[in-house]
């Protein structure tokens, strides 16, 4: 049996279409109920389905095989795990925004609200800018307007919640997208089923770039 | 002395079971201290792979921390004025780490084996057997990985890169993040027929019969031939017998290009999501302390297999015997001690505890044990 920690939400429905494309359906997970994880014991494969930041604990401690989880939340949390691909789904960027208008002052300690500690630190230790960090769970955006901060550091999409809250990006400061994870153990006990799901992948990745082209 | 061996725990079967090996091979126990100086550790962050260490002041204020790792300190007080001859050593002791999991300071118990003196085939294959055979006594279902330093330091070699770019290709290697890898070798330029080359390490993992070939396809300099010579010839020591099926290549295990030179390696075991054991040639270490010899050993994390073992919740005794009043201790003693010599688990007591589990409870009465009542 293969266990799959899936982040819950839109980027986890994404995450399961493709992969029942390749065979790995488990059609329970279509059942509306509370139930948080599915099985599919004819192609072997077990769902569980987690908050998204949670993805990445679940395989570093082996309750799950493997799982898909976005990029921000690997750098934030640096887990023990493998990396082994790039799905190329859920592309966003992680960047610095500010209220239109705003001028940044080099001669004070730049205030910066986010729900990334550690992306933040290392971006502005590489920078040498001293800050003061200010950690929020959500609605970061709000954060500059009421002068909580003088800059975020979030996830941007479309731009379109900046926007409609008076903000706009200054710097860019990674992009990200969701990856394929395995915990380190489980790749070797398991190998086999994982090289085998990888290649289904990178073949449906391909197929997905030429359709592309087209 | 009866040693009741069937009420060991499964852990403390195996650090029995290692205890024995490693004495058979010739292996002596040594102690260290727990308490070192913690410039020792700050000089050698890096092999540590950690700063975080518990530190505090002596009576003359020197700066003293609680040990974080055994081998450090066994290299510092080692003397290396000895003839050709091996220093074959073996500890088990407590570190102090930080865990990663709890964000607190842990004791880690810690079982691991040094090998130090001009090393040779014969005493590297000794020191890998000796680690296959201690992951064997966790469990049967375990694999060891192993790797040589060589292999990726021979490619990086020719090409003159920083210190800060080495490390980052290391890691992404270490993570099997190909996709990193990959742009990070474009953007610093490198020559695209080493990128190529760089690439395929993450994907060079298996068997011996599987990698070994596809990693001599890579290889373009002496050391990585070198390198893939001495995995060849180590693994030809073991062909054919049962142990050869435990051994893979793993050319993303990666350690610090500072301290480890030769072969390394980590052991894995099914159930268990971290590696239980890592170890590796660390020459570079005992260059530094200006030890001109070469050292291979291993360290098995004791604390990883807590969980692993499933036990039932036992009960706290066999018999319980619950007494009043006592005229002749001596013929009481008797009685409690051929109970005992019988193998059960006896307690006493007067009244019995709250929520005591046990089998069955005897009442001392008159001189005889009576009343067999089984507890529901």
């Amino acid at each position: 049996m293969l266990n799959i920690a899936l982040p819950k939400g839109r980027l986890g429905d994404k995450v399961y279409e493709m992969f029942s494309q390749i065979g790995y359906d488990c059609r329970a997970i279509y059942e509306d109920n509370r139930k948080l994880v599915f099985e599919n014991a004819e192609n072997g494969v077990r769902y569980l389905l987690v908050k998204p930041s949670d993805v990445a604990i679940y395989v570093e401690h082996g309750a799950a095989d493997i799982g898909v989880v976005g990029k921000d939340i690997l750098l934030e949390s640096s887990p023990d795990v493998y990396e082994l691909l790039n799905l190329g789904i859920g592309k966003c960027r992680v960047a610095v925004a500010a209220k239109n208008g705003y001028v940044e002052q080099p001669d004070r300690v730049l205030r910066v609200a986010t729900k990334y500690m550690n992306i933040a630190k290392n971006y502005y230790a590489g920078i040498n800018r001293e800050i003061e960090i200010i950690k929020l769970n959500g609605s970061i955006e709000l954060a500059p307007i009421l002068g909580l901060s003088d800059v975020i550091v979030d996830i941007v999409e479309t731009g379109s919640t900046l926007k409609e809250n008076d903000l706009k990006v200054i710097t860019d400061i990674v992009p990200i997208s969701a990856r394929f994870i395995a915990n380190k153990s489980s790749f070797k006990f398991k190998n086999d089923r994982i090289e085998e799901m990888l290649q289904k992948l990178n073949a449906l990745l391909q197929q997905r770039e030429e359709a592309k082209k087209v | 002395m009866d040693l009741f061996l069937d009420r060991l725990k499964d852990e403390e079967r195996v650090t029995f079971a290692l205890r024995g090996l490693y004495e058979q091979h010739g292996y002596k126990k040594v102690r260290v201290h727990k308490f070192e100086e913690y410039s020792l550790y700050i000089d050698n962050k890096n092999f540590l792979k950690t700063e975080n260490i518990i530190t505090f002041m002596d009576l003359d204020g020197k700066l003293l921390a609680l040990r974080p790792d055994v081998t450090l300190s066994i290299v510092k007080n080692l003397d290396a004025h000895k003839n050709g001859s091996f220093e074959k050593l073996y500890y088990m002791e407590k570190v102090y780490r930080l865990s990663r999991q709890t964000h607190s300071y842990k004791e880690i118990s810690q079982i691991g084996l040094e090998c130090i003196g001009d090393l040779d085939a014969c005493a590297a294959i000794e020191v890998i057997r000796l680690a296959a055979e201690s992951l064997s006594a966790v469990d049967d279902r375990y694999l060891l990985d192993l790797s040589h330093m060589g292999f990726l330091a021979g490619l990086l070699e020719p090409l003159e890169i920083d210190q800060e770019l080495k490390q980052e290709i290391a890691r992404c290697i270490r993570q099997k993040d190909r996709f990193e890898l990959g742009l990070l070798l474009r953007r610093a330029g490198l020559p695209a027929d080493c990128c190529e080359r760089l690439m395929q390490i993450p994907l060079l993992y298996g068997s011996f019969a599987k990698v070994l070939p596809a990693a001599r396809a890579l290889a373009v300099t002496d050391g990585m031939n070198a390198a893939l010579d001495e995995l060849e010839t180590l693994y030809s020591a073991f062909a054919g017998t049962p142990l050869a099926k435990r051994l893979n290549i793993d050319f993303s295990v990666v350690n610090d290009l500072d301290y480890y030179n030769g072969l390394i390696f980590q052991g894995y075991v099914e159930g268990i999501p971290r590696a239980v054991l890592t170890g590796g040639r660390y020459d570079n270490l005992l260059h530094k302390f200006g030890k001109e010899k070469g050292a291979m050993g291993f360290a098995i994390y004791l604390d990883e297999l807590e969980h692993f073992y499933q036990r039932e919740a036992e009960d706290d005794a066999d018999l319980l015997i619950l007494y009043d009043q006592i005229d002749d201790y001596a013929a009481f003693t008797a009685l409690v001690e051929e109970k005992i010599s019988a193998g059960m688990r006896v307690r006493l007591e007067r009244t019995a505890p709250p929520g005591f589990r046990c089998k069955q409870i005897l009442h001392y009465q008159n001189g005889a044990l009576i009343g067999e009542v089984p507890t529901c």
